[in-house]
């Protein structure tokens, strides 16, 4: 056996994607159905347009949403989740800045039940005061929890500094507990919620008469409030570093910058070099900071995409004594990529890496609805992938020189460290 | 129901098999039968650390993790007090780089001092994110440190203090892997759209000449059964007074298990369990409370903790929680909460079989238990638990004198 030689690789992917049936109910609700697997078990995603950018107040979106699930007219929040419980549904509720996400994972042979439940629960929900102030209390005492976490308060600051002047800046601090009034949150929810039209993605083994479960169940909703789309202005970033002083174990640091959306023609190249900067084990930040000298059990960058912005964030718990030289780092690293050229060894090896990686993304309907998901809220198609792919293929060191210029200046950097 | 081809070679590596037709992806998961309970109490934390440096590259292969992400491949390993699992995922056709690499590291890794140097620190740093750094982040190795008292589950994963760590030498990492990294204690799982013959050919080929060991393990001292309620006291910079209460829960492997699992269920687990319904909902003395249990080749834990609202009082919680525990003594589960509970692990059950990845890693741990063939008998050992079952198992685990009682107390900042 002679292990010296490496096995052959191969470098030819293609994505299969599973088919989409698409519904449009009289009530204005889509729904799309991506339809794949051998397991009975669906997943069914609620999208509304209920993100924290619609919110006046912080934790408005995030309550209402929390309250929703929280029982009916008809059933208490107790007998609400039992009722779920019964048909071994799991029910849950999140937001982020643009969208409030209700999602259900239920059995084939419970849909129907659950479906009923679920439409129950948008058409009369309980909304109670006690229920409110007993989350809020709950949301609270979290956040107090948090408060002692350096990765948090590094992550929040950064938040409220990225995004500052925006639509996107709603960061909660104590005070916005005190602040929020029962009556937001019933004003939140029949407004941006009940009667309000939402997007639906039904995944797993989709039988035929599971479509027509949803389409009725959804179908028999009233929609009635207009909805008016918010586009976020562009973030006024404060760029520069601001420090909270912590006493604690390590430096906690949150380092990010706006980025073009989604829709922008450099996205798939930012991509790219984000991916060699920090965006996987052997990323260039994770072989210095950690591999090389043991500072971090980690370090990543990434790029996250919202409606109206994206923005980059590099992240790091490190030795208490090495924030300043982490930071110093970064610098470096982000130096290198827009002064010399990335070999042509490290592009093949990001372009196979990331293939592969593409490809575990699209496995199973679960994951293709997730896939579905990030490029239909931004209108665009599964061709986006398809121009992913040509960008991992044929992008040049060049242009990955030419990008980190342009899109990765270090002087622009809103930098936060903890600790 | 998960069909499989299990196979072993002459070294003692096990092999198992599953085909999946739907996906382009092949898991590939490695479990070494070695894990923190095999430690020695003076030099714990090793086989974390050790797991770390599984990382540094083998003879044919110096860069493993370069050679696996040029296949296409995404890879990680975690540690537990049990075993020791690394797993890849790669595109199908580049299956066979991922056994070239992990062949190799098992045959013949490269352990030299300058990796031992680095992940050294990584995994202080590691030690400080998780557990020192956080919030009630020492709870769990407070609480295993009091609810034994002989066996090696008394110490976490990462070690019981950082010397440990500090102190281990390239030696010491050497003989460890001659010890415990060989084909004859470990289990390797493939699954993906794959033919098992074809497999167990390519597995032989890569794997058949690495030469088996004598595993020589520590000796676990069993523990003495508790007599006394155990608790112990902490003040601590957190914002809300908490607890963590045990009670010893059975071994993995046996049918007991199940049954406190249930139990779990009924008693803690959601937003419409006993101690939720009565301790956050209805009395709001507790902002959230939970019970579960760890699934451990040996006696486990059985634990409910919570944290406390400002103003409440431990005294009333705690008579609370004794109450429905006696309840259970007591009355039998309504059929409402166990089916209940029954239908909710089916969901999950189903969901974990849904993806290659998991699909192996389950293979490879049910083997590991004892018999692989528990992968297709888990919802059954559930579906056919009885309220009476629940009633005994209750009985006999859950008593005053059994429990091991942590109490963290805020004190304020500064």
């Amino acid at each position: 056996m002679d292990r010296s030689i490496a096995p052959g690789i191969s470098d030819n992917i293609s994505l299969s994607t599973l088919p989409i049936e698409h519904v449009a109910l009289d009530n204005g609700i889509k729904i799309d159905f991506v339809n794949g697997g051998s397991q009975e078990i669906l997943k069914v995603e609620l999208i509304f347009d209920a993100g924290s950018k619609y919110q006046s107040k912080a934790l408005e979106a995030s309550l209402a949403f929390d309250l929703i699930l929280e029982g009916t007219k008809r059933l208490s929040g107790n007998e609400f989740t039992e009722a779920v419980d019964l048909l071994g549904g799991f029910l849950s509720a999140e937001t982020t800045k643009d969208f409030g996400t209700v999602t259900l994972f239920v059995l084939n042979k419970y849909l129907k039940e659950s479906i009923d439940l679920v439409t129950e629960m948008l058409t009369s929900p309980r909304i109670d005061e006690d229920d409110f102030n007993r989350l809020l209390k709950n949301s609270k005492n979290n956040f107090l929890i948090n408060q002692e976490k350096t990765s948090f308060l590094s992550k929040q600051k950064l938040n409220e500094r990225l995004f500052a002047e925006s639509a996107y800046a709603g960061v909660a601090d104590l005070s916005s507990f005190n602040n929020l009034k029962y009556s937001d949150i019933t004003e939140f929810v029949k407004n941006h919620i009940v009667g309000s039209g939402f997007s639906t993605l039904v995944s797993g083994k989709i039988r035929k008469e599971d479509v027509e479960t949803v389409s009725l169940g959804f179908g028999s909703l009233s929609v009635e409030n207009e909805f008016t789309r918010i586009v976020s202005s562009l973030p006024v970033s404060l760029a520069g570093h601001h420090h909270i002083e912590k006493d604690n174990e390590q430096c906690s640091m949150s380092i990010g910058k706006i980025m073009p959306s989604k829709d922008h023609p450099d996205t798939h190249k930012i991509s790219f070099v984000n991916t060699i900067l920090g965006g996987y084990f052997g990323s260039r930040l994770m072989q210095n900071i950690r591999e090389d000298k043991g500072w971090t059990y980690g370090i990543s960058s990434s790029v996250f995409s919202f409606e109206d912005v994206a923005s980059l964030m590099i992240g790091a718990d490190v030795l208490k004594d090495k924030g300043a030289d982490t930071i110093a780092e970064i610098k470096k690293e982000i130096s290198l990529l827009q002064t010399e050229l990335v070999t042509e060894k490290e592009l093949n090896l990001l372009r196979n890496y990331l293939k592969g990686k593409l490809l575990k993304g699209f496995d199973g309907a679960f994951d293709q609805a997730d896939r579905f998901f990030t490029i239909n809220t931004f209108g665009l198609t599964w061709s986006f992938y398809d121009d992913y792919i040509e960008t991992i293929e044929t992008i040049t060191a060049e242009e990955v020189k030419a990008i980190a210029i342009k899109y990765f200046s270090f002087d622009e950097l809103v930098i936060v460290t903890a600790g | 129901m998960i069909e499989f081809q299990k196979y072993e070679l002459d070294n003692g590596l096990k092999l198992i098999v599953h085909q999946d037709k739907s996906t382009p992806i092949v898991a590939v998961n490695l479990a070494f039968d070695i894990g923190a309970r095999d430690e020695d109490p003076e030099m714990t934390g090793l086989a974390h650390y050790f797991e770390h440096l599984m990382f540094s590259g083998s003879k044919n292969a110096p860069d493993y993790d370069k050679r696996l992400q040029m296949a296409g491949g995404q890879n990680n390993a975690f540690t537990s007090n049990d075993y020791t699992n690394y797993y890849v995922t790669l595109p199908k056709e580049n299956l066979e780089t991922a056994l070239w690499l992990e062949s190799d590291r098992m045959f013949q890794l490269n352990l030299d001092s300058k990796s031992l140097e680095t992940q050294r620190k990584v995994v202080i740093e590691e030690f400080k994110q998780r557990y020192l750094n956080q919030p009630y982040g020492d709870a769990w190795m407070e609480l295993r440190a009091l609810s034994y008292e002989n066996h090696p589950y008394r110490w976490a994963t990462i070690g019981k203090e950082i010397s440990h760590v500090e102190k281990v030498t390239l030696e010491d990492a050497n003989v460890f892997y001659n010890r415990f990294y060989s084909p004859n204690n470990c289990i390797l799982s493939i699954a993906g759209d794959v033919d098992s013959e074809e497999i167990h050919q390519l597995v032989k080929k890569w794997f058949e000449d690495i030469p088996s060991s004598e595993i020589v393990r520590r000796e676990r001292k069993a523990e003495v059964p508790q007599t006394k309620a155990r608790e112990k006291h902490i003040e601590s910079k957190v914002p809300l007074d908490a607890f963590y209460f045990s009670f010893k829960m059975d071994k993995r492997s046996s049918k007991e298990f199940y049954v406190g699992d249930l139990v779990s269920d009924v008693l803690g687990r959601g937003e419409s369990s006993w101690l939720f319904t009565e301790l956050v909902v209805n009395t709001d003395l507790l902002t959230e409370v939970g019970s579960y249990v760890t699934g451990d080749r040996d006696e486990g834990l059985f634990v409910i903790s919570g944290k406390l609202n400002e103003g409440t009082k431990m005294e009333e919680v705690e008579e609370i929680i004794w109450k429905n525990i006696s309840k259970l003594h007591g009355e039998l589960v309504p059929d409402k909460d166990l089916q209940k509970a029954k239908n909710k692990f089916e969901t999950a059950h189903v969901y974990g079989e849904l993806n290659v990845l998991n699909k192996a890693m389950n293979l490879c741990y049910m083997e590991l238990l004892g018999d692989v063939n528990m992968i297709n008998s888990e919802l059954d050992n559930y579906v056919r638990i009885t309220a009476e079952n629940l009633k005994g198992w209750s009985e006999t685990h859950l008593t005053k004198e059994k429990v091991c009682k942590i109490y963290y107390k805020a004190i304020q900042n500064g």
